[in-house]
């Protein structure tokens, strides 16, 4: 399968450019993304900002009128989103339209797209070079309610307070969006100068569709931002030295607890085993065939879900499960025992090759969706060069071996344990 | 033979043909695209707790949340084994879904279609679960049950269908409850297995990158190898109801920091074509759209007064056996919020609404239906829907195209004060 090329285009010689040629969908995503180092300075100020500017324009001062705007130039989407990778923060601003040429009348909505977001980006609503009070007040609101519906998925909740632990003193725990207290802290000043900061740093563009080349120069033209020359470390390679296993608990009037464990490893993206790692993270609890699945869900009836995750740039793996109260310290053995068994050389044949074909098979599908693509375009922009083709990256996980999985499975240290555990008991729920 | 439906429109192209078993075959080659996407699903979902079994004359009813259960065994194979493993084997992935009316079975891959294809087939119709398994099941599934009680939404939705509905067998949860999946017994299973997994009640769709004529032999071939009884419709029997609520009003308590509340408005029974059903589930959304999304006045007043916020939703549905229009937020000030949505509602009954914001949501609703498209997964469900109704997908899309102003009349005269029911879910103890 051809991966699609990527052109790099430079319509004013400072803004770079990424155009992803394809004509699989019916829709056109474009953007621009600012980039920075991760760090706590501005992090909340930046989340609203993301809100704020999205919802209206000087061109557009109502939040209803703009979005009626939208509305009528066939759902054309503009969204913002921050999303931390390693050590550095990109914050983006999306378009999503429809490819006009799916649509009766001719539409021309690309270039008014990337119109309206220069103005979501440039030309906010301000007085004196400040955002409302009102709209200020509102966002943060609504930013606080966010944080405090996020009680209420309760996985999620489990994880946040994994990580806010296992990561106390390392930027990791920056991937939350927040504390509401700090949202209150957030002060008109702080606001626009959050704001200027964002508009000088280094920015990138990107197109994924079908649109011509000439038509992409011509839109982001009056773009006045610029690719700064910083090389960023999309690798975090911070860490804490635990001599002893964190074990914390928290009770809730829940039916059902939630496990979370988080191991530390040093295999990162670019190390040597890091596909290893990958078809180590596959057999141990990604899919429903990994020793996680087998033992605790299949053997055990103990749980309904179990899944390992690998972050691959922070160095870290976490495994959630939704369990009994009372299965706690039987489900901790287990998962111990699955360890110790691939630490132990104890690797199974079928799983070993069916973890390679699932990935294999993810990577492939992952060029079917735009935000594949998207994931695709970032990965190439991060590391400056052609990525390794599809095909070499395919090759390189049929090449993995079982030691070095053995290898990546001696290599997990267990760091912090959560249990949120249930107190409500079955008769709660007859 | 295999028939040829076009959109040139849309530049799509899909083949279909019913082979002699009954079972309706969808293919569609959906060019570029690395991967395949299989659906094999049977019209029968958790709705269909009381038909007439395929040997039987009796109607027969069975425990809540079998046709869930049902999903789960069919997966097993002989031996032990899980058909998730075969396919892994082909790298193709598997999962499986109950909903109110259907059960599916299905396939992602980027190779070994053919083979998938056929597995997914044999997987389907040769379950092999024992009453040794069945009782295995009941704890992994008590499991995922206190998973989905634990989350406010789906407690949400399930009350408010409960406030709403008396006897629509939709009150009840699509997995059951910690007591009915203790009721189900092997028998049962096998009972609705054999009722409604026959291949008249059935339908097989593919998405994506592979030989329509390969494809098609390769299924033609596997069911012909098959033995099934001949197909009879299949009688159910199902409580529909008019749009008289049958609790005005519900509450529970759950785990949450701020209080959830839902304003639903019922949709009764009337007796109409797909068509009809199909247009006035668009007529619903695009009302919701005008009313209930940032572009209308009523929404930036509810915001601005500090009624709702980021969580507030729309959601509606209308269907042959059920429908409604739920509006829900996360919020302190529940008592405004069901207060303000009801009268609005109410409202809708009798304004003008302005054809301009019609004209603006139809356009909106169709640009949403054109990204949809980029899935294959979205084909894949707007075929099988359209095909247990004997309709064809584009005739779906083709319903909104033509949608006019003068149609709003026909929901119109759903926003009635009977119609309306508040559930909400209140957090543990006192409110501070």
């Amino acid at each position: 399968m051809k991966a699609n090329k990527i052109q790099l285009i430079k319509p004013n010689g400072q803004l770079d450019i990424y155009y992803m040629k394809t004509n699989k969908f019916k829709t056109i995503a474009a953007g621009l993304i600012f980039q920075t180092p991760l760090s706590e300075e501005y992090l909340v100020e930046r989340s609203l900002l993301t809100n704020l500017l999205t919802k209206r324009t000087k061109k557009h001062p109502s939040e209803k009128d703009f979005y009626l705007y939208l509305k009528d130039l066939y759902d054309t989407a503009i969204s913002s989103q921050m999303s931390p990778r390693g050590l550095v923060l990109n914050v983006g601003f999306f378009a999503n339209i429809i490819d006009d040429k799916f649509l009766g009348p001719k539409v021309d909505l690309f270039p008014k797209a990337l119109a309206i977001l220069n103005d979501v980006i440039t030309d906010p609503v301000t007085v004196d070079g400040f955002f409302e009070d009102e709209a200020i007040k509102q966002e943060k609101k609504l930013l606080i309610d966010d944080l405090k519906s996020m009680y209420n998925n309760k996985a999620l909740y489990a994880n946040m307070q994994l990580i806010k632990n296992m990561f106390k003193d390392e930027k990791y725990r920056l991937n939350l969006l927040g504390d509401p207290t700090l949202v209150e802290q957030v002060t008109k000043e702080s606001l626009k100068a959050a704001y200027e900061k964002m508009l000088a740093s280094s920015a990138i563009g990107f197109v994924i569709g079908d649109v011509d080349e000439e038509d992409i120069k011509k839109a982001f033209e009056p773009f006045g931002f610029v690719t700064g020359p910083e090389e960023f470390s999309y690798l975090d390679l911070e860490t804490t030295n635990r001599t002893e296993i964190q074990e914390l608990k928290e009770e809730q009037k829940i039916a059902q607890s939630t496990l979370c464990l988080g191991y530390r490893t040093d295999i990162r993206i670019g190390d040597p085993l890091y596909q290893a790692m990958r078809v180590f993270n596959g057999m141990f609890g990604k899919y429903f065939h990994s020793e996680l699945y087998k033992e605790i869900r299949e053997k055990h009836s103990l749980a309904y879900y179990i899944n390992s995750e690998y972050a691959s740039r922070k160095g870290a793996l976490f495994i959630t499960s939704g369990i009994n109260k009372d299965s706690y310290n039987k489900v901790l053995t287990l998962i111990s025992n699955v360890l110790a068994a691939f630490q132990a050389g104890d690797l199974d044949e079928e799983n070993f090759e069916l973890t390679k074909k699932a990935i294999i098979n993810n990577m492939i599908e992952a060029y079917d969706q735009q935000t594949g693509l998207y994931r695709e375009l970032l990965f190439f922009i991060e590391q400056k060069a052609e990525r390794k083709s599809l095909e070499e990256r395919i090759k390189e996980i049929e090449s993995v071996t079982k030691e070095e999985v053995i290898a990546c499975s001696k290599n997990l240290r267990l760091d912090t344990i959560f249990f949120l555990e249930g107190t409500n008991g079955d008769e709660e729920y007859a | 033979m295999l028939k040829k439906i076009a959109s040139k429109k849309y530049k799509e192209t899909i083949f279909s043909t019913t082979l002699p078993n009954g079972l309706r075959v969808y293919l569609m080659p959906k060019a570029g695209f690395a991967k395949t996407y299989g659906l094999f699903v049977t019209n029968y979902g958790s709705l269909d707790n009381e038909f007439i079994p395929l040997d039987g004359q009796e109607f027969k009813k069975v425990p809540a949340g079998i046709a869930h259960f049902l999903e789960h065994k069919v997966f097993e194979l002989e031996g032990d084994k899980d058909a998730s493993n075969l396919f892994a084997q082909l790298g193709a992935d598997a999962n499986a879904y109950t909903s109110f009316t259907e059960t599916a079975y299905l396939f992602s891959t980027t190779s070994n279609v053919l083979e998938a294809t056929k597995l997914l087939l044999d997987f389907v119709q040769n379950p092999h679960f024992t009453e040794e398994s069945v009782e295995a099941e009941v704890g992994i599934i008590e499991q995922e049950l206190k998973m989905y009680m634990d989350q406010p939404g789906s407690a949400l939705m399930q009350g408010g269908l409960q406030m709403m509905y008396k006897e629509n067998t939709i009150r009840n949860d699509i997995g059951g409850t910690l007591q009915s999946i203790k009721e189900i017994t092997y028998q049962d299973l096998l009972t609705c297995y054999q009722t409604f997994y026959h291949p008249g009640n059935m339908i097989f769709v593919l998405v994506g990158n592979f030989d329509v004529d390969a494809a098609l032999k390769t299924i033609s071939e596997n069911q012909a190898g098959k033995t099934f009884p001949p197909f009879k419709p299949i009688k159910r029997r199902y409580y529909l109801e008019n749009n008289q609520v049958y609790q005005t009003f519900g509450e529970k308590q759950m785990e949450v920091i701020i209080p959830r509340t839902s304003v639903n408005l019922k949709i009764g029974y009337e007796n109409l074509n797909a068509l009809e059903i199909i247009k006035r589930d668009f007529l619903l959304q695009l009302v919701g759209d005008i009313y209930f999304s940032r572009g209308s006045d009523f929404y930036q007043q509810l915001k601005k007064d500090g009624i709702i916020n980021n969580s507030f939703s729309f959601t509606s549905a209308v269907h042959e056996l059920f429908g409604f229009l739920t509006l829900s937020c996360d919020t302190l000030q529940y008592e405004e919020f069901n207060k303000r949505i009801k009268e609005k509602l109410l409202q809708i009954r009798t304004t003008q609404i302005p054809k301009e914001d019609f004209e603006r949501m139809k356009k909106v609703q169709l640009a949403r239906m054109i990204r949809l498209m980029n899935s294959l997964e979205f084909w894949a469900n707007i075929i099988h829907e359209a095909g247990f109704k004997d309709l064809s997908p584009f005739a779906i899309i083709q319903a909104l195209e033509e949608l006019q102003y003068e149609d709003l009349h026909l929901i119109q005269g759903f926003f009635v004060e009977k119609a309306i029911a508040v559930y909400q879910i209140m957090p543990q103890g006192d409110l501070t």
